[in-house]
């Protein structure tokens, strides 16, 4: 998937110093957050970690008690929404309604005139393979259909803005793919994607950004490669010898150690030419080279600090 | 973009998809056979006023002919009467359906010669008849002149007064207010209750996420209102309508057609009566995130439209009653009591006014109470909200403060 992002004219939401309370709780307290015109960014955080609130109070479902929250730099008013599509966690259809007919209603709730609305729909449908099922009721759809057509109601006015809330939860991993490809391609467009998710993997491979929040704030916000930097470099060596040689190289400590070797992190200063010819002088080497953290392994890092 | 046309989106997807419904003609279909069947029995039922056919056999018919016939006037039935020949020609006749019965009589006995039976009322007719025949031929045998006898047996005529006579319900005027009455309880249950299940469907089904992030929660309020208002209004007048034609069909009593002739008038009050109760029945639905949790919400709403109801039952029997009177001010009973009041008697049109406006001024009233409940509670989820909680709780655009810039 596209880590490249596309160029962003400038613009797209800004959000700044929100804070939202829910009597004594704290939801939200004073966060940051910007996503860019073709920019996907990711939302990381515990549960309870505001993400949700955040996202509301970006669709104005909920208005923020502090801070501003804008759109190409204007505050974000009604009409702005209409260019602006969201999919809650909680998913939400109207059962008894037909497919089409529901995805062409929410596209003249965002504006559409409803031939435009019915056209669009059908196209989305199509798309995203419903074709045939048109006429069915959201109730007579497979799990895996209703997800599709949540995300045809989300996109089919063509926002400018996909605020997604947990949307890869719930999809096998076709789906996961499908949406991720999706998703890439709006962006590539020049859409804003903002989408949280307890999928790590998933927002280190789809985001050109990422930011993690805990308790109402952002520990830490940038592109993998970033955040990456905040951590000391990992150097895994395995040699064909006991691991004891590893604790005697100087300017480096052991942080990791297994049957296959050992993971090094080196002090500044420390060439990791030191580290290789310890290496070679206990044994034979097998590997050597350095690792890239996971998001995973920074986030817990980070959270758990 | 027009700032209205989202309310009017949210109205239509209501209306499009309630008539879209089976239930929705199915209760449509019901409603119209039972007004149907109210205009037509009635009509078929009394068929008018009772006549009968009577064959006479023997010397004394043409004097009996004028006595069944005065006798059943009396007794608000019509005669006609055929002379026969013999038992054999009146046989034949009662056979053929000619007459209804055949009377045979030779000045002291009679006998009724009928198909299956003789209808009682009929019988009574024969009976006082004879009687009087019977009299007469014996009163003229003791030498009385017959012109005194004739006298003598003419019916008295009687007359009653009454000191302290129960007021005048008219028949007619109980029956329109009783149709009113039933109907105006009956359709702002039905449709109050369907708008509370509606907002409960969205919330449970979590359309309403999606909803509110597309539309402001007033507008889908006022939508959703708007739509099954106006759902509910074509179907009140489809029955209406139905009714109306039933009774000029059947060109029946003028009794129902003072109720029918009503009806359109009755709008009126259910425009109003579904104003006031719509709201607070959709801040009900708001608060349970359970269809089942439904009725416990409702639970507050439901009472003043019973007791509305059982006003509505003491004014038709008492339109004078002071309690009536009052109740018909009470914005909640209005709607109801007040048609029931202008049906059963006369209502100063002041007072009708009164009521209007202030009805009109408690429906202002719980617009405000209720879409703050509503949009407090509506993205509240974890079971049933309090209505005390949702209306201090401050948890959307609603009720918010402007935000604060921190530049």
């Amino acid at each position: 998937m596209p880590r490249t992002r596309a160029k962003d004219a400038g613009g797209g939401l800004a959000i700044e110093g929100f804070t939202r309370r829910f009597g004594d709780i704290v939801a939200v307290d004073g966060l940051d957050l910007t996503v860019g015109r073709g920019e996907i960014v990711g939302l990381v955080g515990r549960n309870g970690a505001g993400k949700t609130t955040t996202m509301r109070a970006v669709m104005g479902i909920l208005a923020p008690d502090e801070g501003s929250i804008t759109w190409d730099g204007e505050p974000i008013a009604h009409a702005h929404r209409d260019r602006f599509g969201y999919m809650p966690e909680e998913r939400g259809l109207y059962p008894q309604m037909r497919l089409l007919d529901q995805v062409a209603y929410f596209g003249t709730l965002r504006g559409l005139s409803r031939s435009d609305a019915h056209a669009r729909a059908a196209e989305w449908l199509d798309r995203l393979g419903l074709a045939g099922r048109e006429a069915d009721k959201i109730t007579a759809l497979s799990h895996g259909n209703q997800q599709r057509a949540q995300l045809a109601v989300t996109l089919v006015h063509d926002p400018d803005l996909l605020v997604l809330d947990e949307p890869f939860s719930g999809l096998d991993p076709a789906g996961v793919d499908e949406l991720g490809r999706t998703l890439a391609s709006r962006a590539t467009s020049g859409t804003a994607v903002l989408f949280s998710s307890h999928q790590l993997d998933l927002v280190e491979r789809m985001c050109h950004r990422v930011v993690i929040v805990d308790a109402g704030r952002v520990l830490a916000a940038g592109t993998v490669d970033e955040l990456r930097d905040r951590f000391p470099r990992r150097l895994r060596v395995e040699v064909a010898a006991p691991p004891a040689w590893a604790s005697n190289v100087r300017g480096a400590t052991v942080v990791e150690q297994d049957d296959d070797g050992v993971v090094l992190v080196l002090d500044e200063g420390t060439s990791p030419q030191t580290v290789l010819d310890a290496a070679t002088a206990a044994g034979p080497l097998l590997h050597f080279g350095f690792e890239d953290e996971s998001l995973s392994d920074m986030y817990l890092e980070m959270v758990n600090r | 973009m027009n700032a209205s046309r989202p309310l009017f989106l949210v109205a239509r997807r209501e209306i499009v998809e309630r008539f879209r419904g089976r239930a929705m003609w199915v209760v449509t279909g019901i409603m119209v056979v039972a007004v149907v069947a109210l205009a037509v029995i009635p009509a078929v039922v009394s068929s008018g006023p009772r006549t009968t056919t009577l064959g006479l056999v023997g010397p004394d018919s043409t004097a009996l002919a004028t006595d069944l016939t005065t006798v059943g006037d009396a007794s608000g039935i019509t005669v006609t009467t055929v002379t026969l020949a013999d038992d054999a020609a009146a046989r034949r006749a009662v056979e053929s359906g000619t007459v209804d019965a055949a009377v045979a009589y030779d000045g002291t006995s009679s006998t009724v010669i009928v198909q299956k039976s003789l209808a009682g009322d009929v019988q009574g007719v024969v009976q006082t008849t004879l009687n009087r025949a019977h009299l007469r031929t014996a009163l003229d045998a003791a030498g009385i002149p017959l012109s005194t006898v004739t006298s003598a047996l003419a019916p008295v005529s009687l007359t009653v007064n009454a000191i302290a006579p129960p007021p005048a319900v008219d028949e007619s005027k109980a029956i329109a207010a009783i149709v009113t009455g039933a109907l105006l309880y009956m359709v702002l249950l039905t449709y109050g209750s369907a708008i509370a299940t509606g907002v409960a469907q969205e919330k449970s089904s979590r359309t309403a996420e999606v909803l509110l992030s597309a539309v402001r929660s007033r507008d889908l309020l006022a939508g959703k209102i708007l739509g099954i208002g106006v759902a509910g209004i074509t179907q009140l007048a489809i029955v209406i309508a139905s009714g109306l034609a039933a009774t000029a069909a059947v060109g029946s009593s003028p009794i129902s057609q003072r109720a029918w002739s009503l009806m359109p008038a009755s709008l009126i009050w259910f425009v109003l009566g579904y104003g006031l109760y719509a709201l607070a029945f959709a801040a009900a639905g708001a608060l349970v995130s359970r269809q089942e949790d439904l009725q416990f919400a409702m639970a507050p709403i439901i009472p003043p439209l019973v007791a509305a109801f059982i006003f509505v039952e003491i004014a038709i029997g008492d339109p004078g009653n002071a309690w009536v009177r009052w109740t018909s001010f009470f914005p909640a009973f209005t709607p109801m009591v007040m048609p029931v009041r202008i049906a059963v008697g006369d209502v100063p049109i002041w007072e009708i006014a009164l009521s209007i406006a202030l009805t009109l001024a408690a429906i202002w009233w719980v617009m405000r109470v209720a879409s703050r409940i509503y949009a407090n509670a509506y993205l509240q989820g974890g079971g049933r909200i309090s209505w005390g909680a949702a209306l201090r709780a401050r948890g959307s655009r609603a009720s918010r403060r402007p935000s604060v810039q921190r530049r």
